[in-house]
């Protein structure tokens, strides 16, 4: 009886343990248009944790992590805009609203919906974002496009540019988690 | 020549510097540490200690050119880019490098399990105690520490 309640015990524990994906290499790309030059700065270090058993999912971004090819557009969007001596991280804390659908286990693609709460610049807003979760050889990932509007987070574009820089940003997501093992 | 000409043409000249060096400045690319000396050298597992163990060390690093000898754990990468976890499977700490993309060129011979020579600038650390993701410190603009 003590063997079988072990083992029951046993397997409930390695059954939580893999209903959890992460990756600390995801990537997110923040994109503004400009009549200029693309503004264009790309984050490939963006750590995602998914509990499939609750939906639930974590981002975390360093703000500083983001490259850009040139040396002032990356100045600019640390220094002026994002402010990441202040507000050195971004994170996102969700729940994929419709995660009973989806089949972690069972290759394929599925449409998803994520509501929680986004922090940046300091400023927490409660968000609700649609994408895509792909199933390949027990990976997932998570695709998905969004447009912040740069005033919902207190970030100021400078006089001199306000013209020239949209004001609204598009955010793209590509990840690929792993099981936690 | 006469007076107007030549205000014209020192007037021209200054414009076409000014010119010049805002386009100079405005394009100028990321820095890259390929071929620059760092100024501190650790261990994985010496960096990770101090960050861990001393919040104002992360503080200190920023914007010093940091190389760090470890093992790595996990490559990740596509057509334009490498990054590179390092660390041991004994724990979920980790030191994510996003390579310089003008030298992907010199990483044919990355595997996983292997030790590595990496030098570039701390973006950020996270200490996590909620996730299960261990502590993580982050790297941009690394290359190969030769």
């Amino acid at each position: 009886m003590k063997k079988l309640l072990f083992s029951l015990i046993l397997l409930t524990s390695l059954q939580t343990q893999a209903q959890k994906y992460f990756t600390k290499t995801g990537t997110i790309i923040f994109n503004s248009k400009s009549p200029v030059e693309k503004i264009e700065g790309v984050n490939k270090a963006t750590a995602c944790l998914l509990d499939t058993r609750t939906g639930a999912i974590d981002f975390i971004v360093q703000i500083k992590s983001f490259v850009f090819d040139k040396q002032l557009m990356q100045e600019h969007f640390n220094e002026n805009y994002l402010e990441s001596d202040k507000f050195p991280k971004a994170n996102f804390k969700g729940v994929i609203t419709n995660h009973t659908a989806i089949n972690f286990t069972k290759d394929g693609e599925y449409n998803a919906e994520v509501v929680g709460k986004m922090t940046l610049h300091g400023v927490t807003k409660d968000v609700k974002f649609t994408g895509k979760i792909s199933i390949k050889s027990g990976k997932v990932t998570i695709t998905s496009t969004q447009m912040l509007l740069l005033e919902d987070y207190k970030i100021s574009i400078p006089n001199a540019v306000k013209d020239k820089v949209s004001k609204d940003v598009k955010i793209s997501v590509n990840t690929t988690l792993e099981l936690m093992k | 020549m006469n007076k107007k000409l030549k205000i014209f043409l020192l007037v021209f000249v200054a414009i076409s510097i000014s010119a010049v060096l805002v386009w100079k400045l405005v394009n100028k690319e990321t820095a890259d540490f390929s071929n620059q000396k760092p100024a501190k050298s650790f261990t994985f597992q010496q960096i990770m200690e101090k960050a861990t163990t001393d919040s104002n060390t992360i503080k200190q690093l920023k914007d010093v050119l940091v190389a760090v000898n470890g093992q790595i754990k996990k490559i990740t990468k596509d057509e334009k880019s490498v990054t590179i976890e390092l660390g041991d499977t004994t724990s979920m700490s980790s030191i994510t490098c996003q390579f310089d993309n003008r030298h992907l060129n010199e990483l044919t011979s990355l595997n996983e399990g292997s030790q590595i020579s990496v030098k570039g600038n701390i973006t950020g650390f996270s200490i996590d105690t909620e996730l299960g993701l261990g502590n993580t410190i982050e790297m941009k603009s690394c290359t190969l520490n030769k």
